[in-house]
């Protein structure tokens, strides 16, 4: 299970949820607010940022997640309650086959459903946003290449605070087999 | 794919060393299919453990508990959270040491980045200093020369498996009023004076990913707390910042399963290195691992510094070209060296360009404290990087005596194809090692 082989084990996950999601890149992450994070990123929203949250995250973690990260929260009752600034979050397990996103936005998924430890993916059509999504991550694709290749890969955002999103390659191969027998 | 070996290794001959260099052709000291090295040991216990604990409706919970508990008890520290990753681990080790937004932590130079991170996520500022020649570990005079009015904790780092002169260092803090947290992350089993890495200050992370010598197959972490009230001040931490930070109960299931081996794992390491060490201290030009007395190395890595002159080697090769030479003709033999890191930390891009959460957080918060560091700074830690190199897992349990034995043999190969290291050290395009892209690992 060192770390070179842990990139087998996510692509099977990472495979299955773009067929099934209808997305071109996908990014996994061990938290469910590591997901938020990186697609707060890739859009831009950094410390003093506003942003507006669904009540569904009022009072809870993730709000308090987002103050965290020095984003200044309003709490809108008229967006869907699962909103997080743009973006519509998905419960995976409880998610069905009709509810598919809008094919050009981006969106959040949460996978601890499956009860095999926090586990959560953000789903783009951006090249530059899967980018930078990974880049928050150590040991993301990005310093995977670095450390491997030694290439000087020019990140596309600014180098900011790097958290250890990587989800674990045993959790990633259970969901995955959850998920292949839940929509078929 | 199977990780286990396709066969297992024959005792080396004497004669082997005389043969042409594999990077000349030769035949290589341990071929490829050879190469393979297992670790961890996974059996049936491990999987068992996990279908048990599938029994239990409240596994996501109390499995990570359990873990932790266990575990602590192992280390001697007197609470415990188990967390997702070291990186989380370190994040709550810093906060129950109470680290306050725009403080300054000393750290090494010279660590994995996720040392320096967590001291961003609790939106303080790294201090860096530079490391021990002999030891790479944090430099106590350095630390004290390094000293502000900002900084309240030393963040040192056992590296490599070495516990960090935490005498020393507890001295310095005692002095100054200063926390002293550890970054246990390589140091699993370490020990001075058979108190254990982990339990030394007032907090401490460890990671437990699959590339430790304890792993919890995959990512995971824990950190240790001295006292209640720190360990109650990261358990606020927590809540009051919605950190998602839970070990996954999978991961714990493993770990428990791997604590059972742990104490083979450390045994089989240790003969390992004292083997390794016994006969590269006779050949002539490569250093092993100092280790002061009284402390016991977990060699998560062991490093070996290059002397090119005891060698026999002109001074007019610089020893990062023997270095590079060393590591191309070592890795055509199979022997797996390498550089681990290549720059100090403070040249990474996120210390250098500073721009943290956004605003400039956390540097922002205490302007003073942002400095703009020179390579002269750290010239122990270049020292180090331009003249040694790695073995990473390859002394990890089971490697077999015979892996261990072929190592040397590939050692004492090198000695006696002199005269092939300098012409390859002649001919290479050699750039110093920070003058490169900086990476991880």
């Amino acid at each position: 299970m060192s770390i070179e082989r842990n990139q087998r084990e996510l692509s099977s996950l990472e495979r299955i949820l773009k067929t099934k999601l209808g997305f071109e890149y996908v990014s996994l992450f061990n938290a469910f607010q590591g997901s938020i994070h990186a697609a707060l990123l890739a859009q831009g929203y950094f410390y003093n940022s506003p942003i507006t949250i669904g009540e569904k995250w009022k009072d809870t973690p993730i709000q308090l997640f987002l103050e965290y990260l020095g984003l200044k929260v309003t709490v809108d009752l008229g967006v869907p309650a699962d909103q997080v600034g743009p973006y519509r979050c998905i419960d995976m397990k409880s998610w069905n086959e009709g509810d598919l996103p809008e094919k050009d936005s981006a969106t959040i998924v949460d996978l601890t459903q499956f009860g095999y430890g926090p586990a959560a993916a953000f789903l783009t059509q951006k090249p530059s946003e899967w980018e930078i999504a990974e880049r928050l991550k150590i040991f993301g694709q990005h310093d995977l290449k670095t450390m491997w290749e030694q290439q000087e890969v020019k990140p596309p955002g600014p180098a900011s605070v790097q958290f250890n999103y990587r989800l674990s390659p045993i959790v990633a191969s259970l969901i995955r087999s959850q998920i292949g027998g839940l929509h078929g | 794919m199977a990780d286990f070996p396709r066969y297992p290794l024959s005792y080396p001959l004497a004669t082997d060393i005389k043969e042409t260099l594999a990077i000349c052709g030769g035949r290589p000291v341990i071929d490829k299919a050879g190469r393979k090295t297992t670790f961890p040991s996974i059996t049936k216990e491990d999987c068992y453990q996990i279908l048990v604990s599938l029994k239990n409706v409240n596994r996501e919970h109390v499995e990570p508990e359990r873990f932790a508990e266990e575990y602590r008890k192992y280390v001697g520290a007197n609470y415990a959270i188990p967390t997702a990753s070291g990186t989380s681990s370190l994040h709550l080790a810093l906060a129950g040491a109470g680290i306050q937004p725009g403080d300054e932590v000393v750290v090494p130079a010279f660590t994995f980045i996720a040392t320096a991170m967590a001291v961003l996520q609790v939106k303080a500022i790294p201090r860096f200093v530079d490391i021990d020649p002999r030891t790479f570990t944090l430099l106590p005079a350095d630390v004290e020369k390094n000293l502000t009015s900002a900084v309240t904790a030393v963040l040192p780092v056992h590296t490599h498996g070495l516990p960090a002169d935490m005498p020393a260092l507890r001295s310095i803090c005692e002095k100054h009023g200063l926390q002293l947290v550890e970054d246990a992350s390589h140091a699993h089993s370490a020990d001075i004076n058979s108190q254990y890495c982990g339990a030394m200050g007032i907090a401490a992370g460890q990671s437990l990913m699959a590339d430790k010598n304890f792993p919890v197959g995959g990512e995971g972490g824990i950190a240790f707390f001295k006292d209640e009230r720190s360990y109650q001040r990261a358990v606020a931490y927590l809540e009051k910042n919605g950190l998602e930070y839970r070990m996954s109960w999978v991961v714990a299931v493993f770990g428990r399963s791997q604590l059972n081996r742990l104490s083979y794992y450390n045994a089989i390491r240790q003969r390992n290195a004292k083997l390794l060490s016994s006969r590269l201290s006779q050949i002539p030009g490569f250093i092993p691992p100092y280790v002061p007395s009284g402390y016991t190395h977990s060699y998560n890595m062991y490093r070996i510094t290059i002397d090119p002159q005891a060698m026999g080697i002109d001074k007019d090769i610089s020893v990062g070209r023997v270095r590079v030479a060393i590591q191309q003709i070592l890795n055509a033999e199979g022997i797996a060296v390498r550089e681990w890191q290549n720059c100090p930390l403070p040249f990474h891009p996120p210390f250098r360009e500073r721009y943290g959460f956004g605003a400039g957080i956390p540097w922002s918060l205490s302007p003073n404290s942002a400095r703009d560091y020179a390579l002269e700074h750290f010239p122990n830690t270049l020292s180090m990087l331009e003249s040694s190199l790695v073995l990473c897992r390859e002394l990890r349990s089971p490697i077999e005596l015979e892996r261990i034995e072929h190592y040397i043999t590939a050692f004492e190969k090198v000695i006696d194809h002199r005269d092939e290291v300098v012409k390859l050290a002649r001919s290479l395009d050699y750039q110093p090692p920070w003058e490169q892209t900086p990476r991880l690992g």
